[in-house]
């Protein structure tokens, strides 16, 4: 046997847990009322549960880079080495980014935040180690040969450090 | 029908590039967790590109990937000389499906046409190029 065992929390196991440690910041923050709060599903509280496996800062912590690597064919402006800079929150951080915000790139790196929350309700390095590299939707007439790719990476927010971890924040035991 | 695939793609009236953007204006936003915000928009060009210094709204993926279908139709309905905007797919809302469906908030846009140097909301692009 080798590798780490890891025990999985069923899905809803936060079906009871009333979330104490974030209803009040996050309801002002959200305009919840305690019955918005209380209809919450345990699937978003598993969403919300990453900050106690990663920190209460994990979302300011991490940021996703989307870099192009390759683009022979696109009128778009992309070129290689160009990023575009997410926040935690899938929020495009303009002031970090250098590469045209084309659509047809960016959508289909949407599942990467889907994974980036689940892994971090497990307590894993938020962002997923199978599927890191995306290709623009726009197929073209090469069967999308020359179209724009990217590949995405975690890095640290404040030092811009690339982010490997398996578990980010949590002391080895 | 041209075989060379940029030509295919050519906006029947190229000047519309330049003359035109889209604008998805937030028509109602619940709850959402990046704070977009009702009245806030998306600002693209015809073909697709998010101009980040003319948006007003937090650039949330899980809104803008969901309008990344009206760019593409947008963008044939160019090709033709038709309205950029579909009449009949103008409205969209983001992926996260609300408090009431196993998500958190919700946010829907409505498209439309502006005229990039004055501002103006253009109806119907096609009629003024005297299209039928």
């Amino acid at each position: 046997m080798t590798g780490k065992q890891l025990t999985h929390f069923p899905k809803d196991h936060l079906k009871e847990d009333g979330l104490d440690d974030i209803r009040e910041p996050l309801s002002r923050a959200l305009n919840l009322t305690p019955d918005d709060f209380d209809r919450m599903s345990p699937e978003v509280k598993n969403l919300l549960s990453g900050r106690r496996n990663l920190g209460v800062t994990w979302l300011d912590d991490y940021e996703v880079v989307v870099e192009v690597v390759s683009n022979e064919r696109c009128g778009c402006g992309v070129r290689p080495g160009q990023k575009t800079v997410f926040d935690m929150r899938h929020r495009i951080k303009p002031e970090k980014s250098d590469a045209p915000m084309c659509m047809h790139m960016l959508a289909p790196i949407l599942p990467i935040f889907y994974m980036t929350f689940d892994r971090a309700s497990e307590g894993f390095n938020p962002l997923t180690r199978v599927w890191n590299h995306y290709e623009c939707g726009d197929t073209g007439d090469d069967d999308g040969a020359s179209k724009a790719r990217t590949l995405v990476y975690l890095r640290r927010s404040d030092t811009h450090e690339v982010v490997t971890d398996p578990a980010p924040g949590q002391e080895e035991t | 029908m041209p075989d060379n695939l940029d030509q295919r793609r050519a906006f029947r009236y190229p000047d519309w590039k330049d003359r035109y953007e889209l604008v998805a204006t937030v028509t109602s936003a619940i709850h959402c967790a990046n704070f977009v915000e009702k009245d806030e928009t998306y600002v693209f060009s015809l073909d697709g590109i998010l101009d980040p210094d003319k948006s007003t709204a937090n650039l949330c993926l899980g809104m803008l990937a969901r309008l990344q279908p009206a760019l593409l139709m947008a963008a044939d309905r160019a090709t033709l000389g038709a309205h950029p905007v579909s009449g009949g797919w103008q409205t969209f809302d983001c992926y996260d499906t609300g408090l009431d469906h196993g998500g958190m908030g919700k946010v829907c846009v409505r498209f439309s046409l502006r005229d990039r140097e004055s501002g103006e909301v253009i109806e119907d692009a096609a009629a003024r190029e005297g299209a039928s």
